[in-house]
């Protein structure tokens, strides 16, 4: 098979011919299409260079160990991030030992809080929306780009996280409502 | 994709930076990940039959009732004395 005809394959078909010939370049066919989005993802989470390609490296090897297992329930890309996410709130949790992953963690969570319409965050302009994401707490960070830059169901985050959908629902309306009190705090004029 | 779906958030990841992935770095890596899995699958789980074997448990126990008959019979005639020998 040519190097153009394999570019075309979609992921799935890629994976099956993988663990049909355990021929590595179906793998690196993977690793070129994702490296990079996991790449980006993790130096945006865990905000070390260093630190983001030793991550992309460890998750790639559990990718590896772990593609048989992928069942193709959900999107090949929705389950690398999901691994990625997971391992990047996990090093922060254990590794940074940073407890204060989400904004409850820090806020009083009995304060009723106000819904923000999705437009009011979609539209905000994108230097700004990238100062915003950078001084919102990491695990806001990531349930919003699981969200909204991911299309992650609600189900899948739930996962991701090991939450029950009605906790995310509530992740993602505070996050959302830090997001919003943070961009307003910057950009008061 | 059209405009609609292609939020603020998605842009933004159009400007992060994506690392360094030439071709040398490719092979680098995925040699890398090949290499570790195949020492996990080839050591893992011989590193695991080790582990139960030293907690007393799996084959360690079965060797022990499986010894072969002669074994037991060679040590009972050791204990015995053959008419030729004289008793202690």
């Amino acid at each position: 098979m040519n190097k153009q005809s394999t570019n075309k394959l979609s992921d799935e078909e890629v994976i099956r011919l993988y663990l049909k010939s355990r021929n590595s370049t179906y793998f690196s066919m993977l690793y070129t299409r994702y490296s990079g989005k996991v790449y980006s993802k993790c130096i945006s989470l865990l905000k070390d260079e260093q630190l983001s390609d030793d991550a992309t490296q460890d998750i790639f090897l559990k990718i590896y160990l772990n593609l048989a297992k992928f069942s193709g329930k959900s999107k090949f890309s929705t389950w690398v991030y999901s691994i990625t996410y997971n391992y990047c709130i996990d090093y922060i949790r254990k590794k940074k030992k940073e407890k204060n992953i989400f904004s409850e963690d820090i806020e009083n969570v009995g304060e009723p809080l106000s819904d923000v319409p999705d437009h009011e965050l979609l539209e905000i302009e994108v230097s700004r929306l990238k100062r915003v994401m950078n001084v919102i707490p990491p695990g806001d960070k990531a349930v919003l780009l699981m969200k909204y830059q991911d299309d992650m169901s609600i189900r899948d985050i739930a996962e991701v996280l090991s939450k029950s959908e009605s906790a995310i629902k509530m992740k993602i309306k505070r996050a959302k409502h830090k997001a919003q009190t943070s961009y307003k705090e910057i950009y008061k004029d | 994709m059209s405009e609609e779906s292609r939020n603020n958030f998605k842009r933004l990841s159009d400007e992060d930076p994506v690392g360094p992935r030439d071709d040398k770095e490719i092979k680098g890596t995925i040699s890398f990940i090949s290499s570790v899995s195949r020492v996990i699958e080839l050591y893992l789980p011989g590193f695991f039959q080790l582990m139960i074997s030293m907690s007393g448990g799996g084959k360690g126990n079965e060797n022990k009732n499986d010894r072969p008959n002669n074994v037991s019979g060679l040590a009972k005639r050791d204990d015995d004395h053959s008419p030729s020998e004289p008793p202690l």
